[in-house]
């Protein structure tokens, strides 16, 4: 029986009048890949934001190990939980290098950023020639591949990914989500991922929830979510 | 040439005081993204302790620089969280905290005023006993040579920390996207207030030095933040080599025209400079 | 706040400001009855500020005593001091208020002349008799009220190139002097005399008042090779003259005017040793001891040109008096013979005293003694 790692249960997010998220509850257990799914609005970045303090609760908690927590952003790389936001946020001005070693930041020992950050080019070696480029002068799908290495520096239990194929062309979009796999077999760390491409996200994914208009349309494995026809019905009513 | 030496090295004491003042507004605005003029009131707020420990204390320089300093830092770390933190909490804009920064500079101008009086004041005793250096033929004093020592010890050891410490990488992530920073885990509260700490400090440390080197008054706040973000913007905003040639640039300037026009025009060349750049390479010498 | 509450502050606050208005305009020196007011404008803040200091004393001292001995025809005497910060603003609004709305009989004051320039002419206008013991030279000429108890710079800076060609020996000196009426009076007068005389102005430079960076003048006039530099300067501009000549390694000597006889200049450890001139009055040994058991204060330069002041007031008063016209009639035919700061004070046609006399002073331990050559 795997460990339920994260819970994000009932939870409320109320910005002036609008619901961004109702009573939405999501969990992750060890070493699962899970989609959230839905159209533009329905509060999928929200969630995530919820669940890494970015967003505040009105309803709602975060439990971790089955432990009620406050997230608190800059404390969450700490605990084990890493964040890649959404539009490829690398420090622009910043080395990759430099990128990388802040990844680790939140690390207890220091001497383990070198030894992260080498883990980390072994799965994206073409960051390895990159090292001393300024990071806002690489291509958005090395940009891509840096903000998800950083958030692997920190050597996270969970990895929240915001739509990472955004922008990128499709055979970039491939690799990526290849990537995503292999970072979930290897290191055994549990994923959420945001996204939008359909196809690419219910191939990978253990579990997929569907949101819309802030609350959950439908949860399930990637077959029965097709078989379901619910997607169609969701994306086609807008 | 007699006097273009003296005037080279009354530009580089100039230009080592500009620096420092440059680098800590730099630390402020690359970090807490709006102008500081409170910066100024650490300047001369940090003079002022040194004075009262000096002069009026009789303790000995190394303790009233010190004294001053640790006071100029203190004074805007508490400013920082008192004032500027609540507004940015609140997403006060740009506008909202520079005024807040100028009340900052009024009014600790103000209290300054009160405590001391508007005297002029040179922080120094014996000048009669003060070495005198010979340098091609232009004139400069022992304490002006420790000015520019201590100004460029203080610029390598805030490049190398910068550079080459964690605390450095955090506020150069934080001065490229707080937000980010923050997702890595870096506390960007606690990082700012501390570097609110050491920018003032190094404000602190150019109105000490220009106590000792050629007077203050409880208003020169303002043409020392003045100089400083000058040299702040023509040497490239956010940059800190872009700094310290902003600074010395600025300081030659000033100086090279001092010598054909009247002494009253210091300032508004400052400006020239200052507008000229805006106008042909607003990025300043070296952009980030 | 509702309006009904708005309304009721408003009505209040305007009957304050009618009242107040009448408490303060009624209070002019009517004619018969009451104390008479004399007021004083002094700089009690900035630079100038010990100037303000020392002469309080010696018009406090007058008061008291003529009030003692009954006023000026049973009617005390009632000083209004007010503080004109050695400015042309605070010259100004000193005077308006003071003439306006105090409506003194006659003033005392200014003692600078950046004060003076802008206060006069308010007191001209309005026909108050003014002793001023500013001394920049065009003053007098503003008008025929004015008087002057101390004398003008036109003899000052006369005075200065001859004591500095003749008795200290220097042909060739350059001039650092201050942008405003007192300073360029001086420097005008210097120049005009030494040039007179057979001596070279090296340079001639003039920094705006207040500053207190001057390395690049200083720079400049190195470079010209003075044998002395004339230094008309206000005491902050001074020190830092004093202070960044050293550091420049600037061996020549440095010769002030008048301004530096505060403890403002004298108290710094770097301006030993400069010699400056100032106006020659007495301070009788008996004058000080009264200044000091009566007010506390140790009588200096001014102190006794104060009392002095006031006291002609008295007299003029007494002989003529409230009416303006017949006060300056007595004013200009003025022969006082018994005042503490000199045996005669009378005016010549300017109202500038007929006998003026300067003397060296060189700074020391922190205070300042006439000069022996």
């Amino acid at each position: 029986m795997k460990e339920i790692l994260l819970t994000l249960r009932n939870a409320s997010v109320h910005y002036g009048g609008v619901k961004a998220l109702d009573s939405v509850t999501i969990t992750v257990d060890e070493g699962e890949i899970i989609a959230l799914m839905g159209p533009n609005g329905a509060g999928k970045s929200t969630a995530l934001k919820a669940i890494f303090g970015l967003a505040p609760l009105t309803h709602g908690s975060v439990l971790w190990h089955d432990e009620e927590i406050v997230p608190v952003s800059h404390e969450m790389a700490a605990s084990g939980i890493a964040y890649v936001p959404q539009g490829r946020q690398v420090f622009k001005s910043l080395s990759v290098y430099e990128n990388l070693e802040l990844g680790g930041y939140s690390l207890p020992n220091r001497k383990d950023i070198k030894n992260n950050i080498d883990a980390v080019l072994h799965l994206f070696p073409a960051l390895k020639e990159k090292l001393s480029t300024k990071a806002g002068l690489l291509s958005g799908g090395q940009q891509q591949m840096l903000t998800i290495g950083r958030g692997l520096v920190a050597d996270p239990r969970v990895l929240l990914l915001d739509e990472p194929s955004l922008g990128l062309a499709p055979k970039v979009v491939k690799e990526v989500f290849e990537k995503i796999r292999e970072i979930n077999k290897m290191r055994n760390i549990a994923i959420i991922v945001v996204e939008h491409s359909i196809k690419s996200i219910l191939g990978i994914a253990h579990r997929t929830y569907v949101l819309a208009n802030g609350r959950i349309a439908a949860e399930g494995k990637g077959e029965s979510i097709e078989q379901s026809k619910i997607l169609e019905k969701i994306f086609f009513a807008f | 040439m007699d006097i273009a030496a003296q005037l080279i090295l009354n530009a580089i004491i100039a230009g080592a005081i500009y620096s420092l003042l440059a680098l800590g507004f730099n630390l402020l605005y690359s970090t807490a993204r709006f102008f500081d003029l409170g910066y100024g009131a650490m300047s001369v707020a940090g003079a002022y302790v040194a004075y009262t420990f000096y002069n009026l204390l009789d303790l000995s320089v190394p303790i009233a620089v010190l004294a001053g300093v640790l006071a100029a830092g203190t004074l805007g770390f508490v400013v920082e969280k008192l004032v500027y933190r609540p507004l940015r909490a609140r997403k006060a804009t740009h506008t909202v905290l520079l005024i807040a920064s100028l009340g900052v500079l009024i009014v600790i101008q103000a209290v300054i005023s009160i405590i001391f009086s508007s005297q002029f004041k040179i922080l120094s005793k014996d000048v009669n006993l003060e070495p005198v250096f010979n340098v091609f033929g232009g004139a400069i004093t022992q304490t002006q040579v420790i000015i520019l020592v201590a100004a460029l010890l203080i610029m390598v050891a805030l490049a190398l920390t910068l550079k080459y410490t964690l605390f450095g990488k955090a506020v150069n992530a934080i001065a490229d996207d707080e937000e980010v920073a923050r997702v890595v885990g870096v506390n960007s509260e606690r990082v700012i207030g501390v570097v609110f700490f050491v920018g003032s400090a190094i404000g602190g440390a150019a109105g000490i030095a220009t106590a000792f080197d050629s007077g203050i008054y409880p208003t020169i706040g303002l043409p020392l933040l003045l100089n400083g973000v000058i040299a702040f913007i023509v040497g490239g905003v956010g940059n800190v080599y872009g700094a310290v040639l902003g600074a010395f640039a600025l300081a030659i300037t000033e100086n090279a025209a001092a010598w054909f026009l009247p002494g009253e025009w210091k300032f508004a060349i400052a400006f020239l400079v200052l507008i000229i750049f805006l106008i042909f390479r607003p990025q300043g010498i070296l952009p980030k | 706040m509702n309006t009904k509450s708005k309304a009721v502050v408003g009505i209040v606050a305007v009957l304050l400001l009618i009242a107040g208005w009448w408490i303060l305009g009624v209070q002019g020196t009517p004619e018969g009855k009451g104390p008479i007011k004399i007021g004083a404008s002094l700089p009690l803040t900035g630079e100038a500020a010990s100037y303000g200091e020392m002469t309080k004393p010696g018009i406090d001292l007058a008061v008291r005593e003529i009030n003692d001995s009954g006023g000026i025809e049973g009617r005390p005497i009632e000083i209004v001091y007010e503080d004109d910060k050695c400015s042309s603003e605070g010259g100004s609004s000193a005077f308006n208020k003071l003439v306006a709305v105090d409506k003194v009989a006659a003033v005392i004051g200014p003692v600078c002349s950046v004060a003076a320039s802008a206060a006069l002419p308010i007191a001209q206008k309005s026909g108050v008799p003014t002793l001023i013991i500013a001394s920049a030279p065009g003053l007098t000429k503003i008008g025929d009220y004015i008087f002057r108890v101390y004398p003008s710079d036109s003899l000052q800076g006369k005075f200065a190139a001859e004591y500095v060609f003749n008795t200290l020996g220097k042909h060739a000196v350059a001039i650092l002097y201050v942008k405003n009426d007192w300073g360029e009076g001086l420097k005008d007068t210097f120049n005009r005399r030494f040039t007179e005389l057979g001596g070279t102005v090296t340079l001639s430079e003039g920094i705006v008042q207040g500053r207190t960076d001057v390395r690049t003048e200083l720079t400049k006039i190195k470079a010209s090779s003075p044998q002395l530099i004339y230094i008309p300067l206000q005491p902050d501009s001074g020190v830092a003259v004093a202070k960044q000549a050293k550091a420049l390694g600037i061996n020549a000597p440095l010769f002030g005017g008048d301004f530096f006889d505060t403890k403002e200049f004298t108290t710094p450890s770097e301006t030993a040793g400069i010699l400056f001139t100032i106006g020659k009055f007495n301070n009788p040994e008996e004058f000080k001891a009264r200044i000091k058991s009566e007010t506390g204060a140790d009588s200096a330069i001014l102190t006794p040109l104060g009392y002095d002041a006031l006291k002609v007031f008295a007299y003029v008063i007494g002989e003529a008096g409230i009416d303006p016209q017949a006060m300056q009639r007595e004013l200009s035919d003025l022969s006082y013979t018994d005042g503490e700061s000199q045996p005669l004070i009378s005016f010549d046609k300017d109202g500038d005293l007929e006998a003026a006399q300067f003397e060296v002073r060189v700074v020391k331990s922190g205070k300042s003694e006439p000069f022996e050559k």
